[in-house]
């Protein structure tokens, strides 16, 4: 089924590509993948899509259930695993690069590994800010300060949508729709065993400069626009 | 090989019947050689609108804005008896960003590869054309697509956001008019021009390779634009990306980049350099392509260390994709500063290898100083001014002092255009009389690269001084004890406005009356001086077969002789090998 | 086969000519191939950006992201992605009918291959976008009639779409218009949810006109064993497309 290089015969300076060998004319080199191995491929990745998604709802369902808090990293190196596997038969099998030339192999993995510097390198920032200067300096608003929303008044939107329909309709028209709401879409609140440390966007770098107002000490830290729990 | 064949087959300029004929023959050409002049006059002429409003920057620049009496003085856009510099400095935003966004997207990505590449990528390799020609086509009518875009944008009264368009900026300004939003589509589109052009090139070069020609006995130009043209490839689409979030953050205001909606506008800037540190090397290689190629032939030398330039070139390729936080070493992390900071100075092997190959081959080569060559030895100057500031830049502590300075400004001119446009130069004139099939006044031309060597150093030598002294890029005035400097910096630009004119007129005095150019007036040995001046529809009358490098002028000459004296393999004997294209007529 | 024809009446694959640029026809493949992978890869970085920003702000803000997560229903995310699976399995099986000249079950791969990325697309914009965006509820949604009962305020749209009080308003940034949201960062989920998912969902249009144009030509005879260049071509196309929904669909769906 695969037809392999291996036989290919000692390399000729006038004919670098080999196009003259006999064998590479026509399309010899051309591999037909047999449908029994695109059937075979196709049931093992139904059966990896049952698998994760039995996955995530078995550890939303079991931690709960059981009390127990499984690390976070178990739900994203499970599916996301899965989901490689998946996607590495797909390119091997569908994509046939098992059997293409090796160099489209080379091209597919050339552009993960700059994905995987574009996405690490820039973690190293925003995971290391403020790690050797711990000072912060200048406040960030959670969900940002809406302050390009017209309708928000420098609310957060969330803030602005819930103070909009508490306006039209009245607070007990809002918790009514909320548990309504909330019964078909559970709340984060919910799953106590989540834990809510959370990285701050607030760790930017000290400002020091010749700017008077800059100079001066930081204002005191603006009230939170939490969340009411 | 090439012999009396002239009458088999015409150049690829030869018109094919009436006006309309040749417009719809040349705007519906695949021919890599039309494509190839396309895109150079294209480039030329978005070349000329950025070096006009770079003029108008540096007269804004000649004093410092001043309010005497409640009215503005010194401001070149300020209207008569204004008393407010807003609506002054409001234009000369709109003009530094016209200058930095044309520069950069329309000039300098494209300018090297997709016009001289384009052209003479093919020939170098001993092929018929790139590997998918009408794609070749589509992306030069995609680059006036994305071009019109820009124009559009600027017709529109311009845009401020500076060339980067960083956010918040970029997306909280100019909400009613829509021009950030224009521009910043022009160049999403202009990426995808990118894309193609360099998508080709990796196919051409791996799969139309003469016959008997192995990666390493390719012409350096070739190895040089083909790690660019990896770079296109692998770069480009997140700069795509970037913009359409851009885009669909004004649209839509999804706030991942805006801090008030929650974003992260230096994630923005990771984004956005993550293609564009990148993006300088598709710049400078394409240059080094042309100067390995000049200075062998010019100097009638083999390539000093021919594998250590091939790989060095890819090296650079490679080295590019980590080190783009030098970028942001103020608004970055320090501990990520701390690492961008030192694979910043990896960048400098490889390059450094390229500049002393370069500066060994020219040692007891029998250098003919020719425009070009004249043009390679400017290139090799500024570059290495060019290079060297770069090391302050990418030090922690004096970056802190330098970022965002004129130091700045001084440093990636040096590059790009001491660089980047020398290198171009350099290229436009060794390969003018293949491309047209005409000779050029070379005393005149000469003369004008002097004018632009001066001129170039005048405009941006002061600038170092002025941006270690503190004055900050961008800005519209200045204290009065920066005046001086900024005179002569002034002064320079006009001397470059000059050359680049004396450039101009020897191009179309060639084009129009200068002496028909023999097939190889440099005495080169690389493919495309093996067939006609200017080249037949078809590249070469048979397919060439590679014999010998591309460098080999010691093995091939005999002992005793001197090598500018030897015909070339290939050529016409009737041709006779010229060390300088002599005087005009 | 070709015996039986006589040279004028071959099939058109048997006539093909190559690019005169190309020395052989396996080369002219060859790099086409090589061409579309460089392409493919373009893709990728492409929604790199997306990948990356997912990333960074799901390790900023879990709370946003599980929250977000709560709000999509897996249900239509897994019928999605075997939708997409047996798509992809039916391109692939076309390249192999293209291959051994089956004229016949190369035109039906393609157009279960095409069905299949319509109704992709339409369950996306009808089941997922629309009630999210707007709080109009299309009339087959399973999930309407439970929403029916508990809530107030029907306003038909058409006929076809029922308006949910209070559902809707699931939009990025700005618009952000979802009264119930606990996670200040929500408006970024929904950004990256959005421009995600509408990218990817392009691809599939693209992807699905590309198959259509192989289809028609295929009408003709234009593939078989020695020229499938067209087929191969749009069938790696939408291998890419399942394989950035295989990896959109668990980071969206199930990752919480």
């Amino acid at each position: 089924m695969a037809h392999t290089h291996a036989d290919t015969p000692a390399f000729d300076p006038l004919d670098p590509h080999g196009q003259n060998q006999p064998g590479h004319g026509g399309h010899a080199t051309h591999v037909i993948v047999t449908p029994f191995m695109l059937r075979s491929v196709l049931a093992i990745l139904l059966l990896f899509t049952a698998a994760t998604v039995g996955m995530a709802q078995l550890e939303m369902w079991a931690q709960p259930f059981f009390g127990i808090a499984l690390p976070k990293w178990v739900n994203v190196v499970g599916v996301l695993a899965i989901a490689t596997v998946k996607s590495i038969l797909v390119v091997m099998f569908f994509m046939q690069l098992r059997y293409d030339n090796p160099m489209n192999s080379l091209v597919l993995v050339a552009s993960i590994f700059c994905l995987v510097i574009f996405i690490s390198f820039t973690a190293i920032d925003l995971f290391t800010r403020g790690a050797i200067d711990p000072v912060k300096y200048g406040q960030v608003t959670k969900g940002g300060t809406g302050a390009m929303v017209a309708a928000a008044g420098g609310k957060p939107m969330y803030q602005a949508a819930k103070d909009r329909l508490i306006e039209a309709h009245g607070q007990s028209h809002f918790e009514a729709l909320e548990h309504a709401t909330h019964a078909h879409h559970p709340h984060p609140a919910d799953h106590s065993w989540y834990p809510t440390d959370e990285n701050s966007p607030n760790k930017t770098r000290r400002r020091t400069g010749m700017t008077d107002a800059l100079k001066t000490d930081a204002p005191a830290p603006a009230a939170d626009h939490a969340h009411p729990h | 090989m090439a012999h009396d064949t002239h009458h088999h087959e015409g150049s690829y300029l030869t018109p094919k019947g009436g006006p309309m004929t040749v417009i719809w023959d040349w705007a519906t050409t695949v021919d890599h050689k039309k494509i190839g002049v396309m895109y150079l006059f294209a480039i030329l002429f978005m070349f000329f609108l950025g070096g006009i409003s770079a003029i108008f920057v540096r007269l804004e620049l000649w004093e410092p804005t001043r309010i005497v009496e409640g009215v503005v003085q010194g401001q070149l856009f300020a209207q008569e008896g204004a008393t407010s510099i807003s609506a002054g400095n409001d234009i000369y935003n709109r003009i530094f960003t016209l200058h930095g966004a044309i520069m950069v997207f329309m000039v300098l990505v494209p300018s090297v590869p997709a016009s001289l590449g384009n052209f003479f990528l093919p020939l170098l390799i001993g092929a018929k054309d790139v590997a998918f020609p009408r794609l070749n086509l589509l992306s030069w009518y995609i680059y006036v697509l994305g071009s019109l875009f820009a124009v559009t944008a600027i017709i529109l009264g311009g845009v401020d956001t500076g060339w980067t368009f960083y956010t918040p900026y970029s997306t909280t300004t100019d909400l009613e008019y829509w021009r950030v939003a224009i521009m910043v589509l022009g160049a999403f589109i202009l990426g995808f021009s990118s894309i193609l052009t360099g998508l080709n090139f990796v196919v051409t070069v791996h799969k139309l390779r003469a016959p008997g020609m192995g990666w390493f006995d390719m012409p350096l130009f070739v190895w040089n634009i083909y790690a660019a043209s990896i770079l296109q490839v692998l770069a480009t689409p997140v700069i795509g990306i970037t913009l359409l979030l851009l885009v669909l953050e004004r649209v839509l205001r999804i706030g991942i980049f805006d801090p008030a909606l929650g974003g992260d506008p230096v994630l923005y800037q990771h984004f956005f350099w993550f293609y564009s540190h990148p993006v300088v090397y598709v710049m400078i290689l394409p240059g080094m392509a042309i100067i390995s190629e000049v200075i062998t032939t010019h100097a009638r030398k083999s390539m000093f260390g021919y594998r250590a330039m091939a790989y060095s070139g890819l090296g650079i390729a490679g080295v590019s994709f980590i080190v783009w936080g030098h970028h942001m070493f103020t608004s970055m992390s320090e501990a990520a500063s701390v690492v961008f900071s030192a694979l910043t100075f990896l960048v400098a092997i490889p390059t450094a290898v390229k500049v002393f190959n370069w500066t060994v081959t020219l040692y007891k080569g029998s250098i003919a100083v020719t425009t070009p060559m004249l043009y390679a030895l400017i290139f090799l100057f500024l570059f290495a001014i060019g290079g060297l500031t770069g090391l302050p830049l990418g030090t922690l502590a004096t970056d802190v002092h330098l970022h965002d300075s004129y130091f700045v400004v001084a440093h990636f001119h040096y590059v790009m255009m001491g660089g980047t446009l020398m290198a171009l130069m350099a290229g436009l004139h060794h390969w003018w009389p293949k491309m047209f099939g005409k000779l050029y006044n070379e005393p005149v031309a000469k003369f004008a690269a002097i004018v632009v060597f001066l001129g170039f150093n005048l405009t941006f030598f002061t600038q170092f001084f002025i941006g270690v002294q503190g004055m900050p890029r961008r800005y519209a005035s200045y204290p009065d004890a920066f005046t001086t400097l900024h005179q002569w910096s002034t002064i320079g630009s006009l001397m470059l406005l000059v050359g680049f004119l004396i450039h101009l007129f020897v191009f179309v005095h060639s084009l129009v009356a200068g002496r028909k150019a023999p097939q190889n007036p440099w005495g080169s040995l690389t493919l495309e001086w093996a067939t006609d001046s200017p080249p037949p529809e078809h590249n070469f009358h048979h397919e060439p077969l590679v014999t010998h490098g591309p460098y080999d002028y010691e093995s091939v000459v005999p002992p005793g002789m001197d090598p500018a004296d030897y015909p070339i393999p290939g050529a016409s004997p009737s041709a006779t090998v010229v060390r300088s294209p002599a005087k005009p007529d | 086969m070709s015996t039986l024809h006589s040279k004028s009446d071959a099939p058109l694959w048997q006539k093909y000519k190559h690019g005169h640029h190309w020395r052989s026809q396996s080369e002219e493949f060859d790099g086409i191939k090589l061409g579309f992978w460089l392409f493919l890869a373009t893709e990728i970085l492409l929604f790199g950006g997306i990948f990356c920003a997912y990333a960074i702000f799901r390790a900023m803000y879990p709370g946003a992201w599980l929250e977000g997560s709560q709000s999509l229903d897996w249900r239509w995310g897994s019928i999605n992605t075997v939708i997409l699976l047996l798509s992809s399995y039916t391109a692939a099986t076309a390249v192999f009918c293209a291959q051994t000249d089956r004229q016949k079950r190369l035109q039906l791969n393609l157009i279960i291959t095409i069905i299949c990325g319509g109704i992709f697309v339409a369950i996306k914009f009808l089941f997922e976008y629309t009630p999210k965006w707007s709080g109009y509820f299309f009339v087959l949604d399973p999930s309407f009639a439970s929403h029916a009962a508990e809530l107030t305020g029907n306003k038909a749209f058409f006929g076809l779409f029922q308006e949910v009080a209070g559902y809707g308003g699931k939009r990025p940034g700005e618009l952000f218009g979802y009264p119930f949201a606990t996670d200040p960062n929500i408006g970024l989920w929904w950004g990256i949810y959005y421009s995600g998912t509408a990218l990817h969902a392009l691809h599939v249009l693209v992807g699905m006109a590309l198959l259509a144009r192989v289809l028609v030509k295929s009408f003709k005879q234009t593939y078989g064993p020695t020229y499938y260049t067209g087929v191969e071509i749009a069938a790696l196309y939408w291998h890419l497309v399942d394989l950035i929904w295989i990896f959109l669909f668990p980071m969206l769906y199930l990752i919480h």
